[in-house]
């Protein structure tokens, strides 16, 4: 457990890494700390306030709380599909997931166009018989980022899941219960930590999604602006500005992200051990 | 109902070949050294493990043929099986855990509960229904199990060494309570156990095995 | 009102592609830059810069040897690399290495020192940002919006009045970069407010909404509707002018290559440079 106080004769770390750790910390937080000294402290809260810059938040809260949640809904049945089912061409299937890691999101972008857009392969039909068209709506935004966050969701929840024993699971179907009886009751409580974490994940992906959104949704204020590409087009401008926003965007994505750990974690405790 | 089972299973390190016949009402103990293969045996009858070759019959009912291809999932197949390591579901509560069998089967929820507080008190185990199964002690956590698989009312009953996560005082006790209401007559009951003590205390035949089969008998 | 930032052509697919293409760009070409120094100053290359400049500064004669090296504004890639060819072909001692980019970011490396002979800016104000460094530039060619639809034009679309026509789907650029703002000033000069669906980040990604069909109408240069081929159509309007962008080019102060570098200068002002350019395009200076 967490914060159990260790018995005293235990030996001291490896120095060469906590040396390394120590570099790291230094590479994560460095570029963050030339952002808080660089920043324009006294405009901070005009900027913050602003119409556009709330328009822009509002947009984003919304599409990557819209976007984790439609991960969840595909992407645990995919990795419950990937860690427990026998199903041929299960090693490709799990490389397939992971290409929207790898892919550069505007071609992630230019792929869904080519799939979703007036002219897509589906776009087109959806445009013919429903009148639908997809890009340039809030909607696209969503799905945007629904389409680069989704691996980490996926592979968060196949890891937990691979890791969790399959004994309950057995124990469940012995009593009867059918494999979604048992995925409802047992699997999903059981792997919940590593649900929370791959949403986690997947949120901050979402709300910080540019290359993908910018290029399959575009960019219009309040539909489809979200604040990654309020601060690109900021920085073509006014990059103290670009830098103020950026700051509000990680506030914020810190505040929501740290206010469901205690939330979930508290919701948690108590639970299995 | 009658347990009618001939079970082989190939590993590297053995192969376990073994034909079983327990009739209705009867307990019959696989008694043996670890690796004799005793616990495979199990979770082949309750279908966790897939034969490589046999058949299991349980009444009218063909579980695994492989010689036409027949294997009935666990969750159809009604074995009840107690495992060594009672898994009781770590988020639920000691009466959640009773009730899961009939919940999964479709019985609401009152009646379930009803039902599970009646096997919680035949164990012993009423006075912490609404405890966290993750809080039971070993002996609390298995008497938990053993009411969780007869509750939902299964056709065979397979005990793997249900004892033997036990320390001493809890022991007599539980061995008490299968005596009472795991045999119900009607039921096969299957105990796997390397304890001869324990063996000749409950069961009506004792069938010692080594290295995957049937040791020759004395 | 001038474009700040030279982010026309295709040239920039790099850096559209990319928000952090421009921020590698730079490193990038400063080894270049430090391989091409690590070559003039070794023995046997670049000797023949310095002799000939001060004899026939006028003449382009003699033959050009050694490095040049070009910084262009990215819509300038095509144009620009075929008359490097030609001026190669012509002197077959000579080598030009090219760096394409947005123009400030170009602008930005001349200043930090980066080793170049020429600059080409695709507006006058990146231009002056870097007039420090460079001698004194001269306007070389200019570059028009046009409205660009897909090819068969199905959104009928025939001028900027149609640009505030909500049932059509209409892309932007933000105004921000300066393909944006010259559209703003054209639709100032036409009267119209216009009704887009998206305001993209860049010229680019503008014309590629085009290509692909998601929008009736865009508006960005000529240049790229030239380079976009047969998948676009470009309709002229009136007011384009009211926009026009003009492109500067200058002698890099202190160049290495000095002989060769007025040479090029000499080479895109000349007709058969403004050919090329006009091909592609531009309008000649």
């Amino acid at each position: 457990m967490v914060g159990r106080v260790r018995p005293r004769r235990r030996s001291r770390p490896p120095v060469l890494l906590l040396a390394l750790a120590a570099v790291a910390v230094l590479f994560l937080v460095g570029p963050f700390v030339a952002l808080l000294v660089t920043a324009p402290w006294s405009r901070l809260g005009g900027l913050i306030a602003s119409g556009p810059v709330l328009q822009a938040l509002w947009l984003s809260l919304r599409t990557a709380t819209a976007a984790t949640v439609l991960c969840l809904l595909l992407g645990v049945p995919l990795a419950w599909v990937l860690a427990r089912t026998a199903l041929p061409g299960r090693g490709l299937l799990r490389a397939v997931t992971t290409m929207p890691l790898v892919l550069p999101p505007v071609v992630g972008g230019v792929a869904l166009l080519t799939l979703l857009g007036r002219r897509g392969l589906l776009g087109r039909h959806l445009d013919t018989w429903f009148g639908v068209t997809v890009p340039f709506t809030s909607t696209a935004v969503v799905i945007a980022e629904a389409f680069v966050a989704l691996p980490f969701l996926v592979l968060a929840v196949d890891g937990a899941l691979r890791s969790a024993d399959e004994q309950y699971e057995q124990a469940a179907a012995t009593l009867g219960a059918t494999r979604w009886y048992t995925f409802r009751r047992i699997t999903l409580p059981l792997v919940a930590p590593g649900v929370l974490a791959g949403a986690v994940l997947c949120f901050a992906r979402a709300l910080g999604e540019f290359g993908a959104t910018i290029t399959f949704a575009g960019n219009y204020p309040g539909t489809t602006r979200t604040m990654p590409l309020a601060i690109y087009l900021a920085m073509e401008q006014d990059p103290a500005q670009a830098v103020a926003l950026s700051l509000v965007l990680i506030g914020v994505s810190l505040a929501v992200l740290i206010g469901l750990r205690t939330r979930w974690l508290s919701a948690l405790t108590g639970g299995p051990s | 109902m009658r347990l009618d089972a001939r079970v082989v299973v190939r590993r590297p390190a053995f192969t376990l070949d073994l034909e079983l016949t327990v009739q209705p009402g009867e307990t019959v103990a696989l008694v043996g050294p670890n690796g004799a293969g005793k616990s495979t045996f199990l979770q082949a009858v309750a279908g966790l493990i897939g034969l490589d070759d046999g058949k299991v019959v349980l009444g009218p009912h063909v579980l695994d043929d492989v010689a036409d291809g027949v294997h009935v999932p666990t969750e159809l197949r009604r074995c009840g099986l107690v495992f060594q390591h009672h898994r009781v579901f770590p988020h639920l509560s000691a009466l959640e855990n009773v009730a899961f069998g009939l919940r999964a089967q479709g019985v609401p929820r009152p009646e379930a509960h009803e039902q599970a507080r009646q096997w919680l008190d035949r164990v012993g185990m009423l006075p912490h229904a609404g405890r966290s199964a993750a809080r039971l002690s070993g002996g609390q956590a298995q008497a938990v199990a053993l009411a969780r698989t007869l509750a939902a009312e299964p056709d065979v009953l397979l005990l793997d060494e249900p004892f033997a996560a036990l320390d001493e005082a809890a022991r007599p006790l539980l061995q008490e309570v299968v005596r009472r209401h795991a045999f119900d007559g009607e039921r096969p009951v299957v105990l796997v156990t390397h304890e001869p003590a324990d063996a000749r205390a409950l069961a009506d035949r004792v069938v010692p095995m080594v290295a995957g089969r049937v040791a020759a008998t004395t | 009102m001038s474009a700040r930032r030279g982010t026309t052509g295709r040239g920039t697919t790099a850096r559209a592609r990319s928000g952090r293409a421009a921020a590698r760009a730079v490193p990038v070409a400063t080894a270049v830059g430090l391989l091409l120094t690590a070559c003039a100053t070794g023995p046997g290359t670049g000797a023949g810069t310095s002799s000939s400049a001060p004899t026939g500064s006028a003449s382009s004669r003699a033959p050009l040897t050694g490095q040049l090296v070009v910084f262009a504004a990215a819509s300038l890639q095509q144009t620009f690399t075929a008359l490097g060819d030609r001026l190669m072909a012509q002197n077959p001692g000579l080598h030009i290495t090219f760096s394409f980019g947005a123009s400030s970011t170009l602008a930005q490396q001349l200043e930090q020192g980066a080793p170049a002979d020429v600059f080409a800016s695709a507006n006058p104000a990146t231009m002056k940002a870097a007039s420090a460094v460079t001698d004194r530039p001269v306007t070389f060619a200019h570059n028009s919006l046009e409205i660009v639809v897909p090819a068969g034009n199905p959104g009928h679309v025939t001028g900027l009045a149609d640009f505030a026509k909500p049932q059509l789907k209409i892309a932007l650029c933000a105004v921000e970069v300066p393909c944006g703002s010259a559209a703003a000033t054209a639709f100032a000069a036409a009267g119209v407010t216009p009704a887009p669906d998206t305001y993209e980040k860049d010229v680019t990604a503008t014309l590629t909404k085009a290509v692909l069909g998601e929008v009736d109408a865009a508006l960005v240069y000529r240049t790229d509707v030239r380079s976009a081929g047969d998948k676009v159509q470009g309709i002229d309007f009136p007011q384009a002018s009211a926009a026009r962008n003009d492109y500067p080019i200058a002698t890099v102060a202190g160049a290495r290559n000095h002989a060769a570098a007025q040479a090029f200068v000499d080479l895109v002002l000349s007709a058969q440079g403004q050919k090329v350019l006009t091909d592609a395009g531009f309008d000649a200076a």
